[in-house]
């Protein structure tokens, strides 16, 4: 990239910071995915849990996966921002800091405290546990998200402040000049327009979440301040959906920089990229009241423009990302290795994952799909086989060596379809019982669904051994400073 | 001294002739949550804050660069205050005892508004940008708080006044955010080709 | 950021003090309201009433503070108040009876309606609901405060009338106990009926 100015120094301390968290995502990966196949196989009565446990667990993944998510994504971004702009390491050590201790706080609500919610802490289930769990176990964990949320605002600003010196002002780093003038002196990078765009609304949605956190933390100890429940309901998906999408997003910005390496190609903002990150900004902030479909109490205007963004959200990035990666890998001659391949499947995983997504936004199709299996269905593709691959991909770039490319074609080839037919057929079960009305969120599933849910902890199982060998292979490789 | 203060800075009259008119027309503004608060309150902090930007200047040697370094102890003490005058009870004792009312008018003006002056130009950016996020999302809470308790919370303001308090700082939160981030998009560029590694107090806020 | 030297002491020793300060404004972290504020302030009985002197509807003295044996329930009230001092007659109503049932407590507790409307409530007002709410002005006496000791009574009690523009007043409403000593010891919700028998019983003491 032509504009790389931080100094060797700067980038080796980036490099080891990004590592570390990417390592720790990893291990959360493959922590919650063991909680997923032991959630997967009790519903299929290969083993014995009890419920309790079974929504703890529930709750863990729930939680586990999206903070995973959005660590692995943020040290992608953070890892790649700082090629562009003079970013502060205390910035993400203090990040680092804040998420652990939030996640600690977690855990320990929900494996101590016995919190069993749901990650998103859907007003009032917290307050009303049906002496399940005490108050303070759920405000314990409201506090933890709380925590992440400010770790996320610390970092982020940081990231905006860093872009704001380089560039002067956000329109500039978003390329607005390009977008309406269709001309600009200095077309800022690829990654500085995303995650410029990835600043603005995930700072607005973790601002809201905090909010809302506080809100249901007075709500807890002073039950008789009462929240409306469709308010809270707006703001926690708000919050919610931004929080998941951002963490995709800034895995993205992985690709935008890694895939140039194999390609020869330099990824370059056109009119079109920058237009379709700054409809990003605003669908992204707008499409939320889908998944308030099933709310008919809601106004008919938000969920009708729910439905309208469903379609549009999903179009400008993959337009921009998925259509411009196939024209810069074909015909590039570019070499397949471990790397390249797992970012070049992330972005497919993720393409792939907003097909059933923009099914599920359809508002007469929700009304009978929305509480299947279908949506964890739509969110395990392009989380799976769409973040996590990206993840993945990133982890494995970074420790990559030269005869990768020449290995690409024995052991690593064969984990890496692994994964793919794995996860996959993972998230494809789920969409074909979500088809089948197979209700989502039951611990206990009735005997003909049974069948389904033995063939998911089979392919669980697979995703997991060859998530194990990707995440073992970048620590073991990383522990022998055995990199660029 | 006094007199190179009010010739060289004309703030610290405009500072003083704020806080006696909030002093003169108590009995108005206090009788509505929303003038007491949003205005009186707001007008106090600004008060505060003109007159330190002249002490700051004309002795500069109160920015205690060693003990208040990057603004923080200052920041500190602001935020301690707005915490302390965010109590509901302490709201009421300023509206029912003289000696409420005169640490209002004491602690509000020093501890807010003169050490936010003398400090938060030098605060690091990314300091100033969580403490506004902050500040945004409290604004929030508290806008539901007094919009939703069944109660009164304040024993000297009726409940519909407390809802109407709550409402407007719903529009608060919503204009100051708005006020903060507009500039962010459209002020200058910098300088072209600034090498991304040089360090500079230029931040997201000002 | 750089915090060091003498600004991370100052910081620290900034936030020591602001915390304590925080801990001690807000009676440890238990009242954030000046409401409960008092009603704690009153459960540790540390202030005195004060001997006010009120009036009852023919205009005979009626002291705060009468005999040193007998527990005093004090409630204010205004009589053309349409919600919540009618409420306040009802929960003095409700006590009153499970007063009665108990002899010992009977002959050991006084209960004031005390207006502090001290214009507009003269004797009629008094009287009539004094009789919509069945106080006997015996055991149960509904009586107005004097104009001079108005202010010095409520601020006693943490009782704040303000104006209504919809109908007269509106006041933080609470059934206040006051110890044979004239120690405020207790404030109530109108409804926690079952709070103030307990505190009664427990001051007049054992065989009840």
């Amino acid at each position: 990239m032509a504009n790389v100015a931080t100094t060797n120094n700067q980038s080796k301390e980036a490099d080891a910071l990004s590592s570390v968290a990417l390592l720790l995502a990893g291990a959360v990966f493959l922590l919650m995915m063991i909680a997923g196949l032991l959630m997967r196989s009790a519903q299929g009565k290969l083993i014995d849990l009890d419920p309790t446990l079974f929504y703890q667990l529930m709750t863990a993944h729930g939680a586990g996966m999206v903070g995973a998510a959005a660590l692995s994504g943020a040290a992608i971004m953070w890892l790649f921002l700082g090629r562009h702009v003079s970013l502060n390491k205390l910035a993400f050590k203090a990040f680092l800091a804040l998420f652990l201790l939030g996640v600690v706080l977690i855990l320990y609500s929900i494996f101590v405290g016995g919190f069993g919610g749901g990650w998103t802490f859907l007003y009032p289930l917290p307050a009303h546990s049906g002496g399940v769990w005490e108050t303070a176990a759920a405000a314990t964990f409201l506090v933890g998200l709380l925590l992440v949320g400010a770790g996320f605002l610390v970092l982020y600003f940081e990231m905006g402040r860093a872009i704001l010196v380089r560039y002067g002002n956000l329109s500039q780093a978003l390329a607005w000049p390009l977008v309406f003038r269709g001309k600009m002196e200095t077309v800022p990078p690829p990654t500085i327009v995303a995650s410029t765009v990835i600043v603005i609304f995930n700072s607005v949605g973790t601002v809201v979440g905090a909010a809302t956190l506080a809100i249901s933390l007075i709500n807890l100890f002073v039950p008789t301040f009462e929240i409306d429940a469709l308010l809270a309901k707006n703001m926690i998906y708000f919050f919610g959906h931004v929080f998941i999408n951002a963490s995709i997003y800034m895995a993205v910005i992985g690709v935008y920089e890694i895939l140039p390496e194999y390609t020869g190609r330099p990824w370059k903002v056109s009119r079109p990229f920058a237009i379709g990150w700054s409809a990003v900004l605003l669908f992204v902030l707008a499409v939320y009241p889908h998944h308030l479909l099933q709310d008919m109490v809601m106004p008919p205007w938000m969920l009708v423009m729910g439905q309208v963004v469903s379609y549009l959200s999903g179009l400008p990035i993959l337009a921009v990302t998925a259509f411009a990666m196939l024209g810069y890998v074909s015909g590039s001659g570019m070499k397949w290795d471990l790397a390249s391949a797992l970012l070049f499947l992330g972005v497919f995983g993720w393409s792939v994952g907003v097909v059933p997504a923009i099914i599920d936004g359809i508002i007469s199709i929700n009304k009978v799909m929305h509480n299947t299996l279908w949506v964890p269905g739509h969110f395990h593709t392009y989380l799976l086989v769409g973040e996590v691959a990206m993840s993945f991909g990133v982890m494995a770039w970074i420790v990559r060596s030269k005869q990768d490319v020449a290995l690409f074609s024995g052991l690593q080839r064969a984990v890496f379809w692994t994964y793919v037919v794995g996860a996959l057929g993972f998230a494809m079960v789920f969409l074909t019982s979500g088809a089948a009305s197979v209700p989502r969120r039951w611990a206990v599933h009735a005997p003909e669904w049974i069948m389904q849910d033995r063939i998911a902890t089979l392919l669980g199982i697979v995703t997991l051994l060859s998530a194990v060998y990707f995440v073992t292979r970048f620590g073991s490789r990383l522990a022998s400073g055995e990199r660029k | 001294m006094i007199s190179r203060i009010m010739t060289l800075h004309r703030p610290w009259m405009t500072a003083l002739l704020i806080v006696m008119l909030c002093f003169v027309f108590r009995g108005m503004l206090e009788r509505h949550p929303v003038t007491h608060i949003v205005v009186q309150l707001s007008a106090l902090v600004v008060a505060g804050w003109l007159a330190g930007q002249s002490l700051g200047g004309a002795l500069p040697a109160l920015r205690l660069t060693d003990w208040n370094a990057g603004g923080s102890v200052g920041i500190l003490v602001a935020l301690f205050a707005g915490a302390f005058w965010m109590l509901p009870r302490n709201i009421d004792w300023a509206l029912g005892q003289t000696s409420g009312e005169f640490a209002k008018f004491v602690s509000i003006p020093l501890l807010m508004g003169v050490s936010l002056a003398l400090s938060w130009s030098r605060a690091p950016a990314l300091a100033k940008c969580l403490i506004k996020a902050n500040a945004v999302s409290m604004l929030l809470s508290l806008s539901w708080v007094y919009t939703t308790a069944p109660e009164r919370l304040c024993n000297n303001y009726l409940l519909g006044q407390q809802q109407e308090l709550g409402s407007v700082l719903l529009w608060l939160a919503i204009v100051i955010s708005v006020i903060w981030s507009v500039p962010l998009f459209v002020s200058q560029p910098l300088a072209k080709h600034r090498p991304a590694n040089i360090q500079t107090a230029r931040g997201v806020s000002t | 950021m750089n915090l060091k030297g003498k600004a991370l002491l100052a910081a620290c020793a900034v936030s020591i003090a602001g915390l304590s300060a925080l801990w001690l404004a807000t009676d440890g972290g238990r009242a954030l309201t000046s409401e409960s504020a008092r009603r704690l302030r009153a459960l540790a009985a540390t202030g005195a009433v004060p001997p006010s002197v009120l009036e009852d509807s023919r205009g005979r003295e009626i002291l705060l503070r009468s005999r040193a044996d007998v527990v005093t329930l004090v409630e204010f009230i205004y009589t053309t108040c349409p919600t919540v001092c009618q409420s306040a007659g009802d929960a003095f109503f409700k006590v009153r009876s499970r007063v009665l049932q108990t002899p010992k407590l009977a002959q050991s507790v006084r209960m004031l309606s005390i207006s502090f409307d001290v214009e507009k409530d003269g004797p009629d007002r008094l009287d009539d609901y004094a009789r919509g709410h069945e106080a006997d002005g015996q055991m149960w006496k509904v009586v107005r405060a004097r104009r001079d000791g108005l202010p010095g009574l409520l601020d006693a009690f943490g009782v704040v009338v303000i104006p209504n523009p919809a109908y007269g007043y509106t006041h933080n409403a609470a059934i206040h106990v006051v110890r044979q000593d004239g120690h405020l010891a207790g404030i109530y919700d109108l409804e926690d009926i079952d709070g103030v028998m307990a505190n009664v019983r427990n001051l007049v003491g054992p065989a009840t």
